[in-house]
């Protein structure tokens, strides 16, 4: 529960759902058109959800609560 | 820009962590120390996050796209020259007065240091300023809103300021500086896929040099006159007026920045907020400047995009990312995009609620209107205090719809109340002869000198209000904006030196802690030199002079 309320958590979990929903958005909508060979959704996918993830995990292996 | 149900529930996700930190916090708000000064117990990665992000507003996610549209890469001064310089001063010099002296906010250093008169005087026109920023932010987000969405003005200026009082309401300052952090990630990492993507197409920074004017790619080349630059400014308009007064002005003394370092654990962390918040900002410009001139390059190379017209057939400026956006982002991440620009007006305007909060509560507040009230009352206060400020919030967001730049406007406002504050601070710290009186009258001299000067000059049809005939007329809104800041410094610099010599100073006694040389300066240092300010400091200066030289 304490980790929770840590500050990374919070941001992390924010950061990963959006980058879940780009996934959905990626999947569903076609991903949209390809600009300069990238596909936004997908690319904006991967960043938001590694981002995301890695500061729950930092949260997660962390001594104390960054923010307590 | 058509959104889907996918970009609306993306928005809808911020809005539910946004309020849900606002609840989360409030079981843990039970004072007022806690309400308005966040119980000085932030840890040190979230007051640099929160230091940057309180001043990653509105005006500078759309206000610097939109000046990187219209001035080029001279608007990345305002980084390179008008930020890290003046912060890293802070961490150095002035966060061990202020953090030391225990005050809980910038006005009561000044009551420490001077009198009651001074700290009130700083006080209410620090309190006119913030609620004067926070309406320009609304009034920025309903535009974009209104232009986006469809949303008519009124009714997103409702939405959206409901919005930030629901969660500065109810976690106050600790509330405002989780979200800010929140907000930091999300406009970061919201809006660098579009200057990914669009440095790609455009050819990279070669490509920007290829197909715009030489005097847009060079930060410092074209300031031998007014008229060889797209700013409007010359190199001693620049250097004084953003480099010194303007910048020191805002980044030393306006409490909505300070308040950041000053709710740090220990005096440590206080010193190194500044310091460490430096080394991210000196890397903004690539996220907030770049997408105006890859729009401006974008444009004139035939690649679909067109740059956001007025109804007189003029630019609009201000919708340069709005725009970018919309061209770049297929529904989802536009979704995400479109969260970001709201973000950093919610950013930008609760940074200026919780300060607002803080001056009034405790500068005019507690000291004029109620001074031993039980804390529960000044709790409360402070609470009350988010509402008041929110509504006046609306009522000057519709003062901002005259002016056709924001940035600019900003500076004006700057310019009359930050630039003589940084002349009275810094007499103040490094000068013990210094006196409450003059103090005072320079403060309101320099305040009438910024006026006066704004009233006999005239830029892009404003000012002049004062003659029929202006004494000088600008270039630009932005090199009349930097004078007025050199005016302004010089006279309250001036008036309050020689106000000093008629009044007896404090004694030696009664500095200690508050006056460079009555004690020596604690900047909490221990520890290898990452954790130094000073080693930090001189670190972060010289990235930022290469990036200066890199961008010439």
């Amino acid at each position: 529960m304490q980790r929770l309320s840590d500050l990374r958590f919070v941001i992390g979990a924010f950061l990963t759902i959006l980058g879940l929903l780009l996934f959905v958005a990626h999947f569903t909508e076609g991903g949209g058109e390809a600009v300069q060979g990238v596909r936004l959704n997908w690319f904006g996918a991967w960043l938001f959800t590694l981002v995301g993830g890695a500061m729950i995990a930092l949260s997660v292996f962390s001594k104390d609560p960054s923010n307590e | 820009m058509k959104l889907t149900a996918i970009d609306y529930l993306i928005i809808g996700v911020y809005f539910v962590f946004v309020l849900g930190i606002g609840f989360f916090v409030k079981r843990r708000t039970k004072s007022s120390s806690d309400f308005l000064m966040s119980g000085r117990s932030v840890p040190l990665w979230i007051t640099a996050l929160a230091f940057i992000s309180a001043n990653l507003g509105a005006q500078e996610v759309i206000g610097m796209a939109a000046s990187g549209a219209k001035y080029g890469i001279m608007t990345s001064h305002f980084y390179w020259l008008g930020a890290i310089p003046a912060m890293l001063f802070l961490g150095v010099f002035m966060m061990p007065f202020y953090y030391g002296s225990r005050a809980r906010s910038v006005p009561e250093y000044l009551v420490l240091r001077f009198d009651e008169k001074t700290r009130t005087f700083n006080a209410i026109s620090f309190a006119a300023m913030t609620v004067f920023s926070s309406g320009v932010s609304l009034y920025a987000l309903a535009i974009l809103l209104q232009t986006v969405l469809g949303w008519s003005f009124n009714v997103s200026i409702l939405l959206s300021a409901g919005i930030v009082m629901a969660y500065t309401f109810l976690g106050g300052l600790t509330s405002a500086v989780y979200n800010e952090v929140l907000q930091f990630f999300l406009i970061v990492m919201g809006i660098a896929p579009i200057v990914y993507i669009g440095l790609h197409q455009v050819g990279g920074w070669e490509g920007i040099v290829a197909n715009l004017d030489a005097p847009m790619t060079h930060a410092w080349g074209y300031m031998a006159t007014e008229a060889s630059n797209p700013m409007g400014v010359n190199l001693w308009q620049m250097a004084l007026g953003l480099g010194f007064v303007l910048s020191f002005g805002y980044w030393c003394t306006d409490f909505l920045v300070v308040q950041r370092a000053m709710i740090a654990r220990n005096m440590s962390a206080a010193c190194r907020t500044p310091v460490l918040a430096a080394f991210p900002k000196m890397f903004l410009p690539f996220i907030v400047i770049f997408p105006g001139l890859i729009a401006l390059v974008l444009s004139k190379m035939g690649l679909g995009f067109e740059m956001p017209m007025k109804a007189d057939g003029r630019v609009d400026y201000d919708l340069t990312l709005p725009s970018l956006l919309a061209h770049y982002y297929p529904s989802g991440i536009l979704g995400v995009g479109l969260t970001a620009l709201i973000a950093s007006f919610m950013s930008g305007m609760a940074g200026n609620v919780t300060a607002f909060n803080t001056v009034w509560t405790y500068d005019i507040y507690q000291a004029h209107i109620r001074k031993d009230a039980p804390d529960s009352h000044y709790l409360a206060v402070g609470r009350a205090t988010t509402v008041v400020g929110i509504l006046i919030s609306i009522a000057t967001a519709y003062l901002a719809r005259s002016f056709n730049n924001i940035m600019d406007l900003l500076q004006l406002v700057f310019g009359f109340v930050n630039a003589p504050l940084f002349a009275t601070f810094m007499l103040g710290m490094f000068w013990k002869r210094a006196t409450g009186t003059g103090a005072f009258w320079g403060l309101i001299s320099g305040t009438t000198a910024a006026a006066i000067t704004h009233g006999v000059t005239l830029a892009e049809g404003k000012g002049g209000w004062l003659t029929a005939q202006p004494v000088h007329e600008f270039q630009s809104t932005m090199g009349q904006a930097f004078l007025i800041a050199i005016v302004a410094w010089t006279v309250c610099f001036i008036v309050t030196v020689v106000f000093s010599f008629f009044e007896n100073p404090k004694n030696a006694k009664d500095l200690e802690g508050l006056v460079y040389g009555f004690t020596p300066v604690d900047r909490g240092v221990v520890g290898p030199w990452y954790r130094r300010v000073v080693p930090l400091s001189i670190i972060a200066i010289v990235c930022t002079a290469a990036l200066n030289f890199i961008f010439w």
